[in-house]
């Protein structure tokens, strides 16, 4: 077809076309042409279709009637392109029906069929900035809502074999990297490039709704504001202040993530104004994640009164002022705190009287935070204390008596404890009683908790629960799987000592 | 049934045989309602190209099956490819929703996880990429996977039937 010919005139005389070029022309996309092209032709494409169908019905029908002499004739009509009968909405239907382990095959089978599968892929992740930059991401993958950034600002190394992850960033660093733990900064495109390929993709997709991209300035992020107005989810690494004045501009962002500060990879400031900043401009936040961020109560308070559809807060490893866990209350209608990874919560939260509470909030998860402190644990719970469910995992410190000061959440109906050490069952039994509504419970892996300490009413309580999950002598390192055929125990009698 | 011929519109197909089909059949056919809208007085007989009498065959029995709530049991296994795709541009020309549903899934059924090569066979596709075009694709496929593992590089030429 002489339009595909076209195309690959257009790759062989531009392996790199300037990058604005081919975006400026913004209204028309290849994909468009292409459509253009063949709906002109479809009324000449339907005579051709009746006519080569009469034909093929006139050679099928004497198959059915066992005639020899014609059968020489079929082979020269089974290469015609059948797809060609197809128009390209019912070929979309039907690879959109096909597996995407699939997708790279069916790329290959023709120039048409590689248009029409990169115009089903909705979400990707780069691996090579240039790819973006130079405007071919858009051409092949015109309908993206979700693109996944953050591979590509990360320069590769040559000599790769060393790979660094932490919970929110992973890369390959050389041996010969800097001793400085700051790996990332270092191996990262410069700013400007990042902007640049911002802008492009906004440009160019402004269907997308979700982006994750370290590095960019607020530059970058306002082009992305601009051009794309149903983004709602957004990830930020390597955030600051600054960058934040951009994002005032995503009026319709729900989720956010940001991350400031990575120990070892890289280390940004976000505080108190940038989550200002970020509350005045994104109203409709509805989950927020907040890792390695500064701020104090002030930040925490705006964002609390300003964005009131805020449900979900996350923080993970804060470098918090004290005083922030007041804040927390000013959120009328969060439902699920979480805090991860924190090695501290807050030292000195304040007076009681003035922590206030958060009126609808549902869940309480801790994660390997470190509850050492008594007056982090009490005012963590006092804030919490309309809480509906409490998990607890891998939390180091927590101990009766600090446990003890969850009784002051009334109406907690589902507990789940699973990897504190210090707890017995004394402890855990003073506070169960307290809960009245409790329904569910679980618990798992707590090596002071023992089956022998339970007393006759913690046992009459356990029969009044819905749902009752007792493990505490599992241990948690040994996969659900394997725990039933007790290999530990039957090992240990092949290899004794000498 | 009322022996008026309101209810029974008669449909000839491209080979020439006229099939007598209930209104709620044709009703279906969103082409042909289309037809029938348009005109003004009762039309005698409504000519489908592209649709073949063995076809109206099998919209007939799919209809009777739906009707009665078994379109479950509606299968094209017996057709061949070619056939299937036959069927499927004549139901998409006469424009049936659901049938065309189970057409296209039909055919996405016997496309799944099948390779390069057997796709083009089964549609009778050229390739039509320069072999530097094709490995630099192939090559650059893995510049973006998209969360999936990356394809086990396969041979081209392997025929899965």
């Amino acid at each position: 077809m002489s339009f595909s010919s076209e195309k690959k005139n257009h790759h062989s005389q531009n392996p790199n076309p300037n990058p604005t070029s081919p975006l400026k022309k913004r209204g028309t996309r290849w994909s468009d042409l292409w459509l253009k092209h063949t709906t002109k032709s479809k009324p000449l494409n339907q005579m051709v279709v009746a006519a080569a169908m009469q034909q093929l019905q006139s050679l099928s029908s004497p198959r059915k009637s066992n005639n020899n002499n014609v059968n020489t004739l079929i082979p020269n009509f089974s290469i015609i392109d059948q797809t060609l009968l197809l128009s390209d909405e019912l070929l979309l239907k039907i690879l959109s029906k096909l597996p995407d382990s699939q997708r790279n095959s069916n790329s290959l089978v023709c120039k048409r069929w590689l248009n029409l599968q990169g115009r089903l892929v909705r979400s990707i992740r780069i691996l090579d900035w240039n790819f973006v930059l130079s405007g071919r991401l858009i051409h092949r993958f015109p309908n993206l809502n979700h693109v996944d950034l953050i591979p590509g600002c990360l320069i590769l190394t040559q000599s790769s074999n060393i790979f660094l992850s932490s919970n929110v960033l992973n890369m390959h660093i050389d041996s010969g990297s800097s001793p400085n733990w700051f790996f990332c900064e270092e191996n990262m495109l410069p700013v400007e490039v990042i902007d640049n390929g911002l802008s492009a993709l906004a440009n160019a997709c402004p269907n997308l709704r979700r982006v994750q991209v370290i590095g960019a300035s607020e530059m970058g992020l306002l082009s992305v504001a601009e051009e794309c107005p149903t983004l709602q989810e957004l990830e930020l690494q390597k955030c600051s202040d600054n960058v934040l004045r951009g994002i005032a501009a995503c009026g319709n962002l729900q989720i956010l993530k940001l991350v400031g500060n990575v120990d070892g990879f890289y280390g940004s400031v976000v505080s108190d104004i940038g989550l200002t900043i970020l509350a005045q401009g994104c109203k409709r936040l509805v989950k927020l994640e907040l890792c390695g961020c500064e701020g104090s109560f002030d930040g925490i308070k705006a964002i609390g009164k300003c964005c009131q559809m805020l449900e979900e807060l996350t923080l993970s490893d804060h470098r918090m002022d004290d005083g922030w866990l007041a804040g927390v209350s000013y959120c009328e209608n969060l439902k699920t705190l979480r805090l991860t990874s924190c090695k501290k919560i807050d030292l000195n939260p304040g007076l009681e009287e003035y922590l206030g509470s958060c009126p609808a909030l549902e869940r309480l998860h801790l994660q390997k935070c470190q509850l050492r402190d008594k007056k982090s644990v009490s005012a963590l719970f006092s804030v919490c204390r309309a809480a509906r469910e409490i998990i607890i995992q891998d939390c180091w410190g927590l101990d009766n008596g600090l446990f003890g000061f969850a009784t002051v959440c009334r109406r907690v109906k589902l507990l789940y404890v699973e990897g504190c050490s210090l707890l017995t069952t004394e402890g855990l039994e003073s506070v169960i009683h307290s809960w009245k509504e409790l329904q569910s419970l679980r618990v798992v892996s707590c090596k002071h908790i023992k089956d022998s300490e339970i007393s006759p009413s913690l046992a009459t309580l356990f029969t009044t629960l819905k749902e009752l999950k007792w493990r505490p002598d599992t241990k948690s390192l040994l996969p659900s799987s394997l725990r039933g055929i007790s290999m530990g125990k039957k090992g240990g009698k092949f290899f004794k000592r000498t | 049934m009322a022996s008026s011929s309101s209810n029974l519109i008669s449909l000839k197909t491209s080979d020439g045989t006229v099939f007598k089909v209930e209104r709620a059949l044709a009703k279906t056919m969103k082409t042909v309602q289309a037809i029938i809208e348009e005109a003004d007085a009762n039309i005698y007989m409504i000519p489908i190209h592209n649709v073949f009498s063995h076809h109206m065959d099998m919209i007939i029995d799919y209809y009777k099956l739906s009707v009665a709530g078994k379109s479950k049991e509606f299968s094209v296994e017996k057709l061949d490819n070619d056939e299937l795709k036959d069927f499927l541009l004549a139901v998409h020309y006469l424009n049936m929703e659901d049938l065309f549903e189970v057409l296209t899934q039909a055919v996405a059924d016997r496309l799944e996880k099948k390779s390069v090569g057997y796709v083009r066979k089964y549609f009778g596709i050229e390739n039509d990429f320069t072999p530097e075009e094709y490995a630099a694709i192939r090559k650059k496929n893995d510049w973006a996977f998209k969360g999936d593992d990356i394809e086990p590089e396969e041979d081209e030429e392997k025929q899965e039937e």
